[in-house]
Formats: structure tokens, sequence, C-alpha cells
């Protein structure tokens, strides 16, 4: 029994990498994703493995969450808050969408009318200032009885310092409404700031009903097919949780599938020798950018997912712009080129799709200039060509005669002003932590990423470039490759000179002691368990906290080893340090890894070896008859020197003039750049 | 003159823009107040070596600082002393291109093969630079000198070198010393980032390229307003706002605009305004050429962020205005209060040519909110909050409830956060029922704001504005509420002599602040608006079953 499947279901296609452990070789199908997305993942399934009973593990990426926020389409849910703030989601943090413009809208996801105000208060200590009495609770209940809702959210003020009255309120709630879900603010994100833990709790009780319908179809379906063995849900953390877990605190896999592709971008750069890397994830769409220094994808504690929606959790430090394929050419009122931030999407698509767009697009510049098979199939749709001529007339009218150029040079146009905006994204999240992205290799992957990944690391002045074996499916490499893990925090909210080494030890030791037993339960052996803690540190009078890790060997967490790991931060990420200023400890937080076994792929053999085609591109430095090779045709160590093309069936490897590129024998490629 | 080629003009305008927007970020990262960090109350630019003119300014930043930061770099060309490199000087003076004296600008030369190439400078909004109450919005005072420490442009780094005797100084003057440090580090390295950024800019097209880009990217700009302007039927159009009073003299202060409309040339004229007042609502020139902008920008946002914009307006603003301030007239509103009612008059007076684009009137204060004393335990402390309210209804929706300042993107802090830092516990934190004008498509809510005192001493000072003349309606829609400040003060019911506005209020323990804010105007009349979106109103819970018949007629049943 050695095959363990990842999968990963996203907006068009649903991704499946099937691995056996004993061969090292890994199978892959993409499928188009379905409206229950169960049917497209077991579809996908079928079509690599002969019995699904077979599988050791399913481990599966998933954009239920997500859809169901922006789609507004989720659960009937209430909200419990305290007297005088149940409009705590409608008031956001006062702000409004666009800087310019004053147009934007905003609907909560819980209505005004179905959030409950309770009688009770905390003070920021967490000493009871109202008490919580069985009048306030009886009131709550005949509210939400007739209300008639199938989930509930509870988020009381000051329920990070104590969760005392969430607890109880939970505990009746759970008596009285049997068969409503529950979302508790304290149990999901237990740190100050009322806004976005809120946000969160209201979050998970939209998706949940429908997380829980869906994860238990996945489970149905699967059972049925003789596999009853473990489902892992990935967390927009880049780790992994159990399947009831993720039901229960579904608010958790809102990044889901892009989490996953930044683990695969890690550890397939990490298998190739390289520790230091950008993950570059561009689709049709929108291009998601990753900093993972180290190896270590660096983390965020939370994000807006549409605008009046923020997460307060853990996740990859994940930025996203609009900038894909399918992002539009336009030319603004002033006569200046623009691409994006819309994108022609799947419908209509690029005018090279022949589907009815008729607004040129980066895929449409990059048909013109040669760099796209003319024969090219659309993921599994048959007799779909490239039409290079739909793509040559909308550029043409819309850009390349409105400026007054050839085709070729708006076509060139369009792809360096798109490059230029993917670098702007690149050079931000780096400076944002600290980062020369120089230094940085660029991971490429996606539909788009690897036509760009070369051009754009020039742009930034990155020398380095690697393109997974199989770019299009990297999230669900990903899924293969990630840890299970599992995340606390315990909000502290006082100056670092305040707190003992004790306390700060017996923080820590709950926390593990808390994660050790989930994953005991999941039969992780004590050696392959991993404990790491951070804690959330700022100046004393700065809002913007700094997360720290914490050398958990030595144990010693006095104020001044505290002040000390919190200043080596700061001064690496922002380059000075204050000649005075108290510090103060946030929070303390405790990340539980469980070690999955290691994947090492084994590199396809490679098909019989034939001589490249040839085919006209243009390049910024002109057009060159350029070989074409077959991505599966390639061998470990083979090199080539630009321009080359390599295909395969799901994207296409540009490789300007002056960049070099080497096969890895993990069936990476490694392209040298000139910067 | 170098002509440049399309796609080299549309990199090096992301690029440029990229620059001022990593520059914002540095700046937000590290500076210590939270008005700045987390409020986002800064604004970073690149300006001309000849007159300051603005090349690029970040999207990101706050928009009011849109028009002024080309003001206070033209005083530093100026007044300054020749620029070196590893300079920076800084300004807060209101009269030299500035907006209340709590905005402190810094100005870094850039040099490029031995010649100045550019300035790079920014903007931050300090909590606390001295002054007669904590934070410096005082709303009684009479002469600039009481509102804080004003500072010409002065050298603060020097070779790259702090003036630790000027750093002494600012410290020696502010309620806060520990924060000024953090800021004045962050925002003299978020001009160093965009100075290397330009340096690489500079390095990969030359010289002559990336001018050649600038003085296009210019002309592209004016293109870009030009075109818009062209599709404003001509004509004249006035438009007046009142105020509530200047905080000493409770009398209307009058914003009036004239708006002519010629082709693709606009001129905006404040003659008709009120004269320059006695408390602390004046605005500066550059603030009231600022708002203006924003106000245009709020209108056609697509329009690019440089002196180009700038080129088919004019402005007629006299000094004998309260919005042409001269020293020593006190200023502290006029950056977060005057400013956002001239945008709703520029807006108004433009919603009459082209109502499609503009919305109702919206809610236009913040309630500027500032305390200081000694808590519970005998530590000092000074607060600054400030609020949204309601915008207006528009052609394609209704107005958003709880919106920020029309001329800034700060958003407010978090209540726990709030009370973990000061002596306040908050009662109510609330959409305001009834302030939303309706209309076709209602305004957005303002809000409810209560909070009892529980240090041992505390002063509070308010600084609003529009509880006397409320956002208007348009095409039939009816006006919001206006704002309703109140207090308990020991036990007693209390509005202020002016409503919106007062100073150094003394609170005791037990004491109640109450802000309510103003709600949005209406857009269109409210018998036109479609009966599903009354019903939807009822059942989220925005108004009863009582009240949509009474406002509006009709309500659709549920089946």
């Amino acid at each position: 029994m050695s095959l363990i499947a990842g999968i990963d279901v996203g907006g068009t296609f649903t991704d499946v990498a099937v691995y056996d452990t004993e061969t090292g070789s890994a199978r892959t199908s993409k499928v188009f994703s379905t409206h229950n997305q169960a049917d497209g993942l077991l579809r996908g399934l079928h079509q690599v493995v002969e019995m699904v009973g077979q599988l050791a593990a399913v481990v599966h990426g998933t954009t239920v969450a997500t859809n169901a926020i922006i789609e507004r389409k989720g659960a009937k849910a209430a909200l419990v808050t305290t007297a005088g703030f149940r409009d705590v989601l409608e008031l956001r943090r006062r702000d409004r969408p666009d800087a310019y413009g004053l147009t934007g809208g905003y609907r909560p996801l819980i209505p005004r009318s179905r959030c409950v105000e309770l009688g009770e208060r905390l003070d920021a200590n967490g000493d009871v200032v109202a008490e919580l009495g069985v009048d306030g609770v009886r009131s709550v209940v005949n509210q939400l009885e007739g209300l008639d809702v199938e989930s509930v959210g509870v988020c009381l003020l000051h329920s990070y310092a104590d969760p005392v009255h969430e607890n109880r309120i939970a505990e009746a709630l759970r008596g009285a409404l049997p068969g409503v879900h529950l979302s508790v603010s304290s149990t999901l994100a237990a740190e100050a700031g009322e806004f976005e833990r809120a946000s969160t709790t209201a979050i998970n009780a939209f998706v949940h009903p429908r997380m829980v319908e869906y994860l238990r179809e996945v489970r149905r379906r699967l059972t049925e097919e003789d596999f009853a063995r473990d489902v892992w849900v990935m967390q927009s953390s880049g780790g992994l949780m159990q399947i009831d877990r993720a039901a229960e605190q579904p608010v958790r896999t809102v990044l889901s599938g892009p989490a996953a592709g930044t683990v695969g971008a890690a550890e397939l750069a990490a298998l190739a020798g390289i520790e230091d890397v950008i993950s570059c994830d561009m689709g049709g769409t929108s291009f998601d950018v990753a900093l993972i220094p180290g190896g270590m994808p660096a983390q965020s504690t939370g994000r807006q997912i549409a605008y009046g929606v923020p997460v307060q959790l853990p996740m990859v430090d994940i930025h996203t712009i609009g900038a894909g394929g399918g992002s539009i050419a336009w030319m603004d009122r002033g006569g200046v080129l623009q691409v994006g931030p819309e994108s022609a999407g799947a419908e209509p698509g690029p005018a090279a799709y022949g589907r009815g767009g008729e607004r040129p697009t980066v895929t449409d510049a990059n048909a013109v200039l040669g760099r796209l098979d003319p024969q090219a199939r659309l993921g599994t749709e048959e007799g779909f060509h490239i039409d290079v001529a739909a793509a040559e007339s909308a550029i043409r009218k819309q850009i390349s005669d409105p400026l007054g150029l050839s085709v070729t040079d708006a076509a060139l146009g369009i792809i360096r002003v798109a490059n230029v905006k993917m670098a702007g994204a690149i050079r931000r999240v780096s400076v944002d932590r600290g980062h020369d992205p120089r230094r940085f290799a660029l991971v490429g992957f996606g539909g788009a990423g690897p036509a760009h990944i070369v051009e754009l690391a020039a742009e930034i002045g990155s020398t380095r470039v690697l393109i997974p074996p199989q770019p299009g499916i990297t999230s669900a490499l990903g899924c293969l490759l990630a840890d299970v893990r599992h995340d606390f925090v315990h909000a502290v909210n006082t100056d670092v000179d305040a707190v003992t080494a004790e306390q700060v030890r017996n923080v820590f030791a709950a926390q593990r002691e808390q994660g050790v037993r989930i994953l005991l339960r999941d039969q992780f052996p004590d050696e392959r368990i991993e404990v790491h803690h951070f804690a959330d540190m700022a100046y004393a009078r700065q809002l913007h906290n700094l997360l720290v890790p914490l050398s958990d060997a030595s144990g010693e967490w006095t104020g001044k080893h505290l002040t000390e790991a919190f200043l080596e931060r700061y001064g690496e990420t922002y380059g000075g340090l204050l000649r005075r200023g108290s510090v103060k400890l946030v929070n303390l937080r405790t990340v539980v890894v469980g070690k999955r076994e290691t994947v090492r792929f084994s590199s396809e053999p490679a098909v019989e070896h034939h001589e490249p085609r040839h085919r006209p591109v243009t390049f910024v430095e002109g057009a060159y008859e350029t070989p074409v090779v077959s991505r599966s045709a390639l061998r470990p160590g083979e090199r080539w020197e630009g321009p080359v093309i390599v295909e395969q069936q799901d994207t296409t490897t540009i490789v300007p003039p002056s960049a070099v590129v080497e096969v890895h024998p993990t069936g990476s490629l490694l392209v040298e750049v000139q910067s | 003159m170098t002509s440049v080629d399309p796609t080299t003009l549309a990199v090096v305008r992301g690029r440029l823009e990229q620059t001022t927007d990593e520059m914002d970020t540095v700046f937000e990262r590290m500076a210590f107040s939270p008005v700045i960090s987390d409020a986002w109350d800064r604004a970073d630019g690149i300006y001309r070596p000849d007159n300051g003119s603005m090349v690029v300014q970040g999207e990101r930043g706050l928009p009011i600082f849109v028009g002024t930061m080309q003001y206070a770099t033209r005083a530093v060309i100026d007044h300054a002393g020749k620029p070196r490199a590893g300079d920076v000087f800084m300004i807060n003076d209101p009269y030299l291109g500035g907006t209340h004296i709590m905005d402190v600008k810094m100005v870094r030369p850039f040099f490029h093969d031995g010649e100045l190439f550019c300035y790079l400078a920014n903007t931050g909004h300090w909590p606390d630079i001295g002054g007669r109450v904590p934070g410096g919005f005082s709303s009684a005072a009479t002469e600039v000198y009481q509102e804080g420490l004003r500072v010409p442009p002065v050298r603060l780094f020097s070779g790259d070198r702090l003036n630790g005797d000027i750093l002494a100084i600012l410290q020696a003057n502010s309620r806060i010393p520990e924060d000024i440090e953090g800021d004045v580090r962050a925002q003299a390295t978020a001009l160093r980032v965009g100075e290397e950024r330009l340096g690489e800019l500079l390095g990969e097209y030359g010289k002559e390229t990336v001018l050649a880009c600038i003085d296009e990217l210019e002309v592209r700009a004016e293109r870009q307003m030009s075109s818009h302007l062209d599709e404003v039927p001509d004509g004249a159009y006035r438009f007046v706002e009142e105020m509530d009073n200047d905080g000493i003299d409770d009398v209307p202060l009058r914003i009036e605009v004239a708006v002519t409309v010629r082709g693709q040339r606009l001129t905006l004229d404040f003659t008709g305004s009120s004269g320059p007042c006695a408390g602390p609502m004046n605005s500066v020139y550059a603030a009231t050429v600022s708002s203006c902008a924003v106000a245009l920008k709020h209108i056609w946002p697509d329009v690019a962020l440089n002196s180009g914009m700038f080129v088919p307006l004019e402005f007629v603003i006299p000094e004998t205005t309260f919005l042409n301030a001269a020293v020593p007239q006190p200023v502290a509103g006029c950056a977060a209060e005057t400013s956002q009612r001239i945008i709703t008059a520029v807006m108004g007076c433009l919603g009459q040519a082209v109502p499609d684009r503009v919305p109702a009137g919206s809610c236009a204060t913040i309630n500027n909110l500032s305390m200081g004393g000694v808590d519970a335990g005998g530590d000092p402390y000074v607060m600054y909050v400030f609020l949204g309210g309601g915008y207006g209804g528009h052609a394609s929706g209704d107005g958003l409830t709880n919106g920020c300042s029309l001329m800034s993107v700060a958003r407010t802090q978090s209540l726990e956060v709030l009370e973990q830092r000061y002596p306040i516990r908050f009662n109510r934190y609330a959409v305001r029922e009834g302030s939303a004008g309706s209309g076709r498509y209602r305004g957005g809510f303002g809000v409810e704001f209560e909070f009892t005192f529980t240090g041992r001493s505390g002063r509070a000072s308010l600084l609003g504005d529009q509880a006397k003349s409320p956002p208007k309606g348009v095409g039939g829609g009816s006006n919001g509420a206006p704002a309703s400040p109140y207090f308990v003060l020991d036990g007693e019911h209390t509005v202020l002599p002016m409503i919106s506005k007062g100073e150094n209020i003394p609170l005791r323990p037990g004491d109640v602040v109450c802000l309510r804010t103003a709600g949005g105007g209406g857009y269109g009349p409210p018998s036109q608006r479609d009966p599903l979106l009354v019903r939807r109103d009822v059942d989220d819970g925005y108004i009863t079953e009582a009240e949509a018949s009474e406002l509006y007629g009709r309500v659709e049943s549920h089946e």
C-alpha cells in the first residue's frame, strides 16, 4: 500500500498527483472542476488510480470555503456579540474599498438582523465587568430559535483574554440548539482586534455547513470505493489537518490551494538544493507571489479575503495582483499602455482562444510572438487551436494602431508592462520583509508562469529560476509534500518585562501538549513531531507586530532573552534599531508539526530522444528561429542555451536568448539568467 | 527632447509608481505612531528639482497630501540652503505647502552623476508636536503658535547623519517623545529606499530617457484630465457648503465654489466664501488646492497622480477668504475637516453637470477627539481617535456605511486595543439608526460611538463639524442626519456650546462621551427605490416595517 494522492481543486481545474512511495514515481491528471467539487475530485482520481481503495492517504486542497465567501453563497448564520457591539462586522475598521472614488459598497456576511447581543462584559485584562446572567443567555437562545439559523458564531469583547463567557454561552447554545453549527472566536483566533476576530468567526459560521456537507460527501464517495484511511486538508498556513478538524474550522482553508502551491515551490526548490526562493504562480487572472527565505514560506497572521472580510489566522504570506494570461491590455485616456487588472477570464477568454474574446490579452501577445504552440490544446478540450490571426487583429486594433507600433512591438510592450507589474509585486513583498529579491531564485509555475518567469527574473535582477516538473499542478504536488500542522496562539498584551520565564514556559507547554495530543491521535510517533515557538512582539508604542522565532532549545524565555530575540529580528527586518523604547509581548504562538514521510520523486525516464522542431519566436533581442523541445524528451543534465522553448501538456517554458537552461535530476528546469 | 517609445513610457511609469509604493510600505511598517502605521496617515512622492511639481505620488498615500507635497518641496527649494547629497530637510510650516502642523514633511534631494535630479518627499501625521491640547487639534486656538511647534525648512539630516540638536528640540516639545524618534527614522528610511530604487531606474534607462518619460507622463496626465473635462457640459455651476462654526464664534462658515467649465478647462473660484476665521478652521492654499484635486480624483479615479493633472485647472482662492490662510491664522482643522467640506462642495457643484458620476452628500467630518491626562494607575496618556460616517447614495447603489474621511484612507483602531491602552470602556459602537438619507439609492449610515471614562483625570477636546448642515441629498433624495455629539458630565447630559467643537472638557471617572456621526444623503426620489431593496433593508435590520412605509410608501411582502 504505497500510493498517496494529492488533489487540488481550483476554480477551473482539478489537479491530481498520485505518488508511489516505493518507486518514487508520480502520475497526474487535470480535469475540469465540477459544481459539486467531489465529482471532479473522483473523476480526476480515477484517471490515475485503478482502485481508490488502494490509496494510503488522500491530501486535499479545496476552494469550497473561498468560493462560498466570494460568491456569498453560505449558510444562514447568526453572530452573538457583547451587548452594544452587534454591528462589529458592518462597521469594519472605517474604510472604503478604493482610495479614489466614493461608490464602493459593502454587505457583511451576516446581516445586522441576525446579529444578536448578549449582556456581559470583560475588560482588557479579561476581568468580568458585567456578569453573564441566565436571563441574558435565555434571551439569546430565544432570539436564535426565532431566527431559524443553521450556524452560529460567537465573538465577545476581550474573549482572547479570557474565554469564560464565550465558553459558557457556547455550552448553553449546544444544549439548546442541537444540530446548529457553532463557531467560537476564542477557539479560532484568540487575539485582540474585535473586528478581525469577529470576521474570522463569521466566515467560519458562514461556510461551516457547506464545508461539513462537502467533506462528508468526499468521505462517503471515498468510502464507497473502499477507501477508509486518512484524508488530510490543506490549511492556509501550508500545513495539513485532519478532515474532521477541517469540517470544524473551515476558515483555516481560505487560502488552501495557493498555500499548497508555495509548499510545492519550496519543497521542489529544496530538492534541487535551492533554499531562498520566491514562488510566482501566474494563472489566467492573477499572479500570486510569496517569499520563501530559507525554504520556509513567510507567514502572516491575517489578510483580507474580500473587501471588509479579513481572516485573522496564520497563513502563508501570499501577495496577489491582477496579472495573468487573461489580463487585458488597454490604453488609458492619456494614451499610455496598461495591462490588467481586468481579465478576460475563462469566458470569453483571450482573443486567441477564438471564443468571442475581442480585447487583447497577455496570452494574445505571447501568441503573436510565436511563443505558444499554434497547435496547443486548451486543457482537455478537443479540436482547439490558438487563433493567431484573432490575437493579431485584437492587438492591432486596440494597441498597435493607436500607438503607431508594429503588432510585434506592441506585443512585446504588453508583455514587458505585465512583467514590470509582477516585478513590482515581487519587490514589494521582499521590501516588506526586509529582503533583497535579487538574492532569491524565482520558482515559476501556474499555467502562464513558465512563459514569463525568466524575463521576470531579469526584470528584478535575479539570476536563477526554477521551473517545477509539472508547473500546472504544483499545488497538487504541494499537497503531497506538506506536513501536518497545528497552530496555537495565546494573547499576552503586556510589557515584556512584566512576564516571567515561567509564565511563558507554561503557555508554551500547554500549547505544545495540545498539539502533540492531536498528532499522537493521528498516529504520529514522537520522533516525527516538531515544535516551534514564536512571539508576536513590538516596541511598546508600535501597532505592527513582528513575528519573532524563538529557539525552543533554551527554554529560557526571560524578558531579557525575548527582548534580545525581538531586537535581532527587528534589525534584520528594518535595518535599524532605536536607542530606547520599551518592548511589549503581544501573543505567544506555537506551531506543532507532524512530519510526513519524505517524498522522493524519481525523475521519469525520458521518452525516446527526438530532434527539436523549430519555429520563429520574437524576443526583446529580436526574432530567432527557435528550437522547440518537448519536456518529456529532456534528460537529466541536458543543457540548452537560449533561445529555446520547452513545451509540455499544461504549459510552455520560454527561455530567451542569453539564458541557459539545465535539467536537474529531480526533473525541475534550472535557468541561469543574465541580469 | 528625446522622444520615448510607448513601451518604455509605460514601463518607467510603472517603476516610478512602484518606487513610491515601496516608500509608503517602508514608512508604515517602521513608524511608531498608530496614525501612520495603522491608519496610513502618510504619503510619499517624487518631485521636480526646479519648482517641486509632482512627478509621481503613491496611490496608497493619503489623498489630501496629493497636492500639498509639491508646495512643501517648493518651500524647501525656495527657503532652505543649497541641497547636498545626504541631506534630509524637515518642514511642517502650514503656510509653506502644508496642512495642519502635525503633518510633518521630509524632503530629500536626489543626485545623479553629481547633479540634482529630483526631490523625494513624504509626509507623516505625527501624533503630538506640542500645542495647547494633546494631539494638536485645539478647537479654540486663535493663533498657529498655540497649535504646536512650527518648523521652517531645516536640515534634519546632513550626510545622512541625524542632527541630534533638532531631534532634541522636537522631543522636548512633544508629549510623547519616544514616538518622535521612531517616526523620524521610518520617514527618513522610506526616502532612502526611494533613492535606491530611483538610482536603479536611472542606471537601467539613463537620465535622458527617464527625464523624457517624466515630461511625457505629465503631458499624458494633462490629457487624461482634459478628456474628462471635455465630456462635462460647458457652463457655470455654483454650490455652497456651510460649516458649523470656527470653534470661537458660533457663526457658519461658508464655502462657496463657482465652477466654470469651458471646453477642456476648469476654473474653481472660491471668492464667495467666508473671510478668515478666528478659530482653527482656516485652510492654507496648498490644502485647498489639494482638496479640489481629491474631489476630481473621486469623480475620475483613473487620472494619474502627477502635476499634469493640474494643468487644465485654474484656482481662484483669494486671501480674503478663510481658504487661503496667512500667518498666524490657526489651521488645525484644515487637513481633517475643512478639506472634506471643500471636497463635498466641489463634488456637489460638478454633480449638477455630471450627476451620474457624483454621489449625494457624504459625511465630511471625522470628529477628531483627543484626550489626555492620567490613567487609573497614575500614568500619563494621550489618545486620539477619529470616526467615519455614511457616504451618499449614487447612480449605481447605496452609500457606504461608516466610510472613512473623504480625504484619507485611514482606518480606525480596534476598540479592544484602545481599551488596552487608554482609560476608557466602550458602551456602544453601532450603526446609527435613522441617519441615512432616503432615496432611490439611500445614503450609508453614520455611527454611534460611546465610551465611559475610567481614568483618574482627563481632558477631552472635540474638533468636528456638520452638526448644523447635514450631508445633502440630490435629485429628490433626502438629507442624511447631521452629527450630534454629546457628553454626560457628572451625570448631566451636556451638549457643547459649539455642538461639534469644544476644548479641554474636564472628564471624571464615570463621565460619558458619545459621538453620533452624520449619515449620507439619498440619491434620487425615494418613491423610485426598488421595492426589493426596501424589503432587504427591513430584512437586514436597517429599518423597521413602519419606517419603510413612512419613507418609501410601500414594502414588498415576503412572498
